[in-house]
């Protein structure tokens, strides 16, 4: 057959996608499960760390279990309600899972609130983990949980000079914390009203800084408001 | 002494027909990854493997591609490969895939792969197409390190994540930001180029003497 003919073009087209994307579906198969359950571990650990729990990512199946051993509360009427691991599991494969979960802990400095917060970055959303101590006075811990910044510049929110620098950062009254250039190191004084931003990554900074006061304006809201 | 033809191959991508430095290819990534040592080194491997996987299996495929699709053909194993690492890193370093983001992605628009693939891989056989392949992607890693060691070093005063400077060794407050935005990395570029360039312009005038 001539190869350069409509007929050879249409048919080499053919078998040539079903070679290469037949061996890539297999791939995709064996993996999905793995991947899956690195995406619920990381997820899981992120709400851990964020809320002031030990976690280690080298053992998965202890992060699981510490997660799934967390209380839970889902927003109804604007209020929180406990949910149990079987119902956000229901919900889940009915096709329509609960779309924000709340969490609380006991840590060895008293109870701790938290949840999963979206909000703008600079290339798409982000999905940050975060921790308040009981009455919202203090932040626990921040995670990244998803984000699609710049690798090397906002990507860096999620590296540990940048998250560690909340773990046990007051609060200021006025829910706002402030956002300031700093060294790079990160901002050791967790009694002042600010953390260092990244350099270089400034939407993704403002955007961080909008999801966490807002995430202390709800949390502020909803734990006042008390748990039905 | 004549070489055989995997040193010539070795030698000519490393030095003489360098993707960066000669070819001027693969300019994008080299922009936006050459911030950090680690997201270099991954991006860089990456590059390499598909590289190399996507020259060997167009020069096996290459009797049977009609010339009118051959293009398409070419995004379609080259997509495939990277696809693979894509999966790879998901599924076994979830962290380096997290930190690199979309740009594992982005290596099928790299140039240097479809560049290989039109210049060497249609016209030679599938192993030395893939040693091609490979050696292209080490000097394209060769560049990229040696730029990423000056960006980060100056950028944020470490090496792989490990304090090398103290920190405000600039005295302004912070590090050097440009060296961590993209338009260092245009002056770093150019800078090279132009070193190597004089380099080699004096060695062929010397040569001629």
């Amino acid at each position: 057959m001539n190869k350069e003919s409509t007929l050879y073009v249409v048919i080499f087209s053919l078998i040539i996608t079903f070679v290469l994307v037949l061996p890539l579906s297999v791939v995709n198969e064996l993996t999905k499960a793995r991947v899956e359950q690195n995406k619920q571990v990381a997820q899981a650990y992120s709400i851990l760390v964020a809320l002031g729990l030990p976690a280690d990512k080298k053992e998965p199946q202890k992060v699981i279990s510490d997660y799934a051993a967390l209380e839970k509360f889902k927003l109804a009427d604007n209020k929180l309600v406990p949910v149990s691991n079987d119902e956000i599991e229901q919900a889940a494969k009915s096709g329509f899972p609960i779309q924000q979960l709340f969490y609380r802990g006991q840590t060895p400095n008293g109870l701790a609130w938290g949840g999963a917060f979206t909000g703008p970055g600079l290339w798409g959303n982000l999905t940050l983990a975060l921790g308040f101590d009981e009455h919202i006075q203090k932040i626990t811990g921040f995670q990244a949980i998803a984000q699609v910044e710049t690798p090397g510049l906002g990507a860096r929110i999620a590296e540990p000079w940048f998250t560690n620098q909340f773990t046990g950062q007051k609060i200021p009254d006025s829910g706002e914390l402030k956002f300031v250039p700093g060294s790079g190191e990160g901002d050791a004084d967790k009694t002042n009203d600010s953390v260092d931003t990244v350099t270089g990554a400034t939407i993704t900074s403002h955007g961080t800084r909008d999801i966490v006061d807002k995430a202390i304006a709800e949390m502020r809201t909803l734990t006042a408001g008390g748990v039905q | 002494m004549s070489q055989g033809p995997y040193v010539k191959v070795f030698k000519e991508n490393l030095i003489s027909n360098n993707p960066i430095l000669v070819q001027v290819l693969g300019i994008c990534s080299t922009l936006a990854v050459t911030n950090m040592l680690s997201n270099t080194l991954v991006m860089t491997v990456g590059v390499a493997l598909v590289t190399a996987f996507s020259s060997w299996a167009l020069s096996l495929l290459n009797k049977w591609i009609p010339r009118k699709v051959r293009m398409i053909v070419q995004v379609l194993v080259i997509s495939f490969w990277t696809i693979i690492v894509d999966i790879i890193l998901r599924a076994y370093a979830p962290e380096i895939s997290k930190s690199l983001g979309p740009y594992v992605g982005l290596i099928i628009t790299n140039c240097i792969i479809m560049g290989r693939a039109e210049a060497f891989a249609q016209a030679n056989k599938p192993l030395i197409s893939w040693w091609d392949g490979l050696t292209s992607g080490l000097g394209y890693m060769v560049v990229l390190l040696a730029l990423a060691i000056f960006r980060e070093l100056l950028g944020f005063g470490t090496l792989l994540g490990i304090p090398i400077f103290p920190i405000d060794f600039a005295g302004r407050g912070n590090n050097w930001t440009i060296m961590v935005m993209a338009p260092s990395a245009f002056f770093l570029v150019a800078i090279t180029l132009w070193i190597f360039t004089t380099v080699k312009l004096n060695k062929a005038a010397g040569g001629k003497k």
